[in-house]
């Protein structure tokens, strides 16, 4: 849907038919976006197990002490690695995008003109309009992000709009731009926050070193970073691609079933979310408890029963 | 031809679903009733926890392979029964979380609230997989641009609700089948017992609806194997009598596998008739996709398959002794 490859269209049956299997397999956008997707949950599951394992050195001190520094270890040092692998294949992606899907690109900076020495802004606000009012910009940083050169040029939104609207027909061919702005902005913040206390805990806890009480909270908000950065990539990533649902192909609207009214998906929207949110009610239950509770060691040697422990429910 | 292959495998995806899941579901509709305390309940549930799960995986497939083979059978499916598969899903994820919660606590009345989450998470898609099939065979009302123009309350007809009283009742004889096979104990006696019961109505049920679909579209072939299907579970009613539980599983299991095949045979060359009018059906022709991807999806199926059957095989392999009340571990801290 980002970047379609290997069909062509059959003018007789009006539809995208499937010619090279090989070339979706090899889809540069997947090639790039999958190894991008699994580092980040590597990030997840490290930041997750560093958390845990600060939290109980500092709240439940003197039990399973030597447990606990290898399992900070070990989620701080999966942490770093998958943060390095998701920069490094974020960045090839940003490249990509450039080229592939520049509009998604201008957007995620609002960039309004085609540019060389393209500045990246680490904060704007808008007025309601959408004229920019106050931004922090670092010069140039966008072109290095899109094409390594500080000298590159990135395209624009309006360029980008006359463009499509010449190649496709009249139309508004921009995203929501201060949806894809942060959203960009809040990914790679989260992600780097969390990255960054990998190094932070790995420091404070070298050669035997215990951190300090008031590092709790790092601890407890630590998991929640590469969640919020891995959300923002994918509202990034979709909203970017709007208003397409197959890039340059086929636009959103003409994507809807004729069939289902808004009022179903809006009511399924509605309970699932409601689902979902009580389960995850349940869910942050459960983990608290397994967290706060005793650590367990799995019993080794027979058993009279007919299935070992982890089948019985 | 490839669309005549990819029809039958569709067929066998959703049969390998509703002979598997089937029993599953059985067991977690009969779990309030056969198991009478917290150690009883445990111990069917444990009856099956390793391997519903791997049993489900056999609807994901069936879904995803209509959608690769006959795109627009899946488009108008799933766009047209949108509510009813929607409140499928919502049944299986609040199934599939009450398993993994079950234990997670050592408290008899969490249990008992997930014990009630996996009855109403089996007994709701038991019931609304037979009312959508009922309907594909049946025809719904399709336009001439293959929309579904009807909504949830087309679906519960007479007929779509018989249908869906076959399904229920079947899949519980079929789980009674497999608690008296896996169990052992006070469970195992009640399992034959309450197979009897159930069986019968399942019987008629289904000697009812089986009829009416051949009164509404006759074809010998179909009219032949529901014949064997119902067969098949007098036979089963039989060896349950017998105490030959392995055969009154294996009875109850063609049983629902033939129900699937006379269904299909019903169907083709439709795989979703319209009652609007007969040339706006979608049939393997018009639905499907191209040769080229039918080839592929061939190829990946031919080597994966096995590779599925096997572990899949292995695990029920692994678990084959059978469970009772008094020795299942405790797992909860």
């Amino acid at each position: 849907m980002q970047q379609p490859v290997g069909y062509a269209i059959n003018t007789v049956s009006h539809r995208a038919e499937l010619k090279d299997i090989g070339a979706v397999l090899t889809n540069p956008t997947v090639l790039l976006a999958f190894p991008h997707v699994i580092a980040g949950a590597f990030m997840t599951g490290g930041a997750f197990v560093l958390g845990v394992a600060v939290w109980r050195l500092l709240r439940r001190s003197g039990a399973d002490v030597e447990t606990f520094r290898t399992a900070a270890k070990v989620g701080a040092v999966t942490l770093l690695v998958g943060g390095v692998f998701v920069a490094l294949t974020g960045d090839q992606l940003g490249q990509h995008i450039a080229v592939d899907q520049p509009m998604k690109l201008a957007a995620a900076e609002d960039l309004q003109t085609t540019q060389t020495q393209a500045p990246f802004s680490i904060f704007t606000l808008w007025d309601l309009n959408g004229k920019e009012v106050f931004s922090i910009k670092v010069p140039a940083a966008l072109s290095i992000l899109a094409t390594h050169n500080p000298n590159g040029t990135v395209q624009g939104i309006d360029n980008l709009q006359a463009q499509f609207a010449a190649q496709y027909g009249p139309g508004n061919y921009s995203p929501i731009v201060p949806v894809t702005f942060w959203s960009f902005r809040f990914m790679i913040g989260a992600g780097s926050l969390a990255a960054l206390f990998a190094i932070w805990f790995m420091w404070r806890m070298r050669k035997g070193r215990t951190p300090r009480p008031f590092e709790v909270v790092i601890a407890v908000v630590l998991p929640l970073l590469p969640l919020a950065a891995n959300s923002f990539a994918w509202i990034f990533t979709e909203m970017g691609r709007q208003p397409w649902l197959v890039y340059g192909q086929q636009l959103t609207s003409a994507g809807v079933s004729p069939n289902v009214s808004a009022f179903e998906v809006g009511l399924t929207m509605v309970l699932f979310t409601l689902l979902y949110g009580a389960l995850a009610v349940v869910e942050l239950g459960l983990l608290t408890k397994r967290i706060r509770g005793p650590l367990e060691v799995p019993e080794e040697g027979a058993s009279d029963s007919a299935l070992p422990a982890p089948f019985a429910y | 031809m490839l669309h005549n292959i990819w029809f039958m495998l569709i067929a066998v995806l959703w049969i390998g679903y509703f002979v598997l899941e089937g029993f599953d579901f059985g067991l977690g509709i009969l779990l309030p009733f056969l198991g009478r305390n917290d150690a009883e309940r445990r111990a069917l549930i444990s009856a099956i926890g390793p391997v519903w799960d791997g049993n489900e995986v056999w609807v994901l497939v069936a879904g995803g392979a209509t959608f690769a083979a006959f795109p627009n059978w899946y488009a108008t499916l799933f766009s047209g029964f949108y509510l009813a598969l929607f409140l499928i899903l919502v049944a299986l994820i609040l199934r599939g979380v009450a398993f993994e919660y079950h234990s997670k606590r050592d408290s008899v009345r969490w249990r008992q609230g997930w014990d009630w989450a996996i009855f109403i998470g089996s007994a709701v898609p038991a019931l609304l997989w037979g009312v959508a099939f009922a309907n594909i065979v049946a025809g719904v009302p399709i336009d001439k641009d293959m929309n579904f123009s009807g909504d949830l309350l087309t679906l519960l007809n007479p007929f779509g609700l018989l249908g869906g009283v076959v399904t229920l009742t079947l899949f519980m004889t079929h789980g009674a089948a497999y608690i008296a096979l896996k169990t052992e104990g006070v469970l195992r006696e009640r399992a034959n017992k309450v197979l009897v019961w159930i069986g019968l109505v399942a019987a008629v049920a289904a000697v009812a609806f089986l009829g009416w679909t051949q009164a509404k579209n006759m074809v010998a072939d179909s009219a032949a194997v529901s014949v064997l299907a119902a067969l098949s579970l007098v036979g089963a009613l039989l060896a349950n009598r017998l105490r030959h539980e392995g055969w009154a599983f294996i009875g109850t299991a063609f049983t629902i596998g033939l129900a699937v095949v006379a269904l299909f045979m019903n169907l083709y060359p439709n795989v979703m008739p319209s009652s609007t009018n007969a040339a706006f059906n979608l049939t393997i022709d018009n639905a499907s996709s191209t040769d080229y991807t039918l080839t592929i999806m061939t190829v990946v199926a031919v080597i994966f398959t096995p590779l599925v059957l096997l572990y899949q095989g292995w695990t029920y392999w692994i678990f084959r002794k059978r469970i009772s009340a008094g020795r299942v571990p405790d797992v909860a801290s």
